[in-house]
């Protein structure tokens, strides 16, 4: 009973610090509201590169499944010949 | 309290894949986060030829949540324990934080209120966990970006206790630990004499950055002058215990990567595995 208890203090505690850092929602009391705008911060640009990172891993597999369609370097027969092969696999 | 040699080791990721297999005679260890395992596939082909040789790899899971008012999910546990099976690991190692709350994903590691009442909430999960691992496991301290009002422990003393009432080894992490010295006034040698040394599995150094005022951990710079003195001091106070380099990003040249290693063997004076 006492650990149910307990459990639940906590889990509404760290709920108001979880939505502080990543809902905007308010600084709970006593906490130092400077660290914790720069944890938001910091939060933010660890989701920010995470996304860059899928993202980029995203358009390698793109680029690996279509060859001929994203690959603007290659020239113009290098690509048409590689659609041919597409085509005919 | 290790099952790991006494040597340097460097993190294990797909652009350190190389160096670790070049260097695997002096690299004694590595580690690799859990979380990107796939149970559903073959490992990555260099990090199977690593296991294969014997080389000791430990799982460093993320996403536990071992400081959360919920037991450990057992999935994620389950999963975290087939990794270390796959890996043959001689361990497994985690953190003491929270990274979710009220339905909410943070995907960054939060530090917990240190108080009686928590202590006992995280001895629980620990406990827990500790049941279901098929191997030791190893709690790492981590670089709070704040602190809780009202605790009633300082964090060597936390882990004193956690250490004491769980037999849970530790992964010190110097880097942290100097990240908390300097941003939250403490005394990083004070931590040192109150925490429990001789149950560190093994030790964490990273690189980092000083930014208005405030240090950043953030594995992609060269590893510092605190987190090396810190590295010394454990040396002198513990004797030689493995030391993990982890490199998450910004990885630079190989050359610069092997003279960092260079410096954490001699600073350590662990040369080669098995020397």
């Amino acid at each position: 009973m006492h650990e149910r208890e307990a459990r639940a203090r906590l889990a509404a505690a760290q709920a108001e610090v979880v939505r502080a850092l990543v809902a905007d929602g308010p600084v709970p009391p006593g906490f130092d509201s400077a660290h914790i705008a720069l944890a938001r911060q910091v939060l933010r640009d660890k989701q920010a590169h995470i996304a860059h990172r899928r993202a980029l891993a995203a358009a390698r597999a793109t680029q690996r499944a279509t060859p001929w369609a994203t690959d603007v370097r290659r020239p113009l027969w290098r690509r048409v010949l590689a659609r041919l092969a597409w085509k005919t696999r | 309290m290790t099952c790991l040699p006494a040597t340097v080791g460097l993190g294990w990721r797909p652009e350190t894949a190389w160096l670790i297999h070049q260097r695997a005679a002096e690299l004694g260890f590595c580690e690799v986060i859990a979380e990107n395992i796939r149970l559903d596939r073959p490992l990555p082909a260099a990090l199977a030829q690593l296991v294969e040789r014997g080389m000791p790899v430990v799982p460093h899971g993320v996403s536990l949540s071992l400081g959360s008012a919920e037991p450990p999910d057992p999935a994620r546990l389950d999963h975290l324990a087939r990794v270390a099976e796959r890996l043959h690991a001689p361990l497994v190692s985690e953190h003491v934080a929270f990274v979710r709350g009220g339905g909410l994903e943070t995907d960054h590691l939060l530090p917990v209120p240190r108080t009686r009442e928590v202590l006992d909430i995280v001895v629980d999960n620990v406990q827990r966990a500790m049941a279901v691992l098929p191997v030791p496991l190893a709690l790492e301290n981590i670089a709070a970006l704040f602190q809780w009002p009202d605790q009633e422990l300082d964090e060597a003393e936390f882990l004193a206790e956690l250490v004491a009432r769980t037999g849970v080894r530790l992964l010190l992490d110097l880097s942290n630990l100097h990240a908390n010295a300097r941003n939250h006034g403490w005394d990083p040698l004070a931590f040192l004499a109150a925490v429990p040394l001789a149950h560190v599995a093994y030790v964490h150094v990273a690189g980092g950055i000083e930014r208005n005022g405030f240090y950043h951990d953030t594995h992609a710079h060269h590893v510092g002058a605190g987190s090396l003195e810190l590295l010394a001091a454990v040396r002198a106070r513990a004797g030689q215990v493995p030391v993990l380099l982890e490199r998450d990003d910004a990885f630079g040249t190989r050359a610069a990567l092997e003279a960092e290693l260079a410096e954490l063997a001699h600073i350590t004076d662990m040369g080669a595995a098995g020397a």
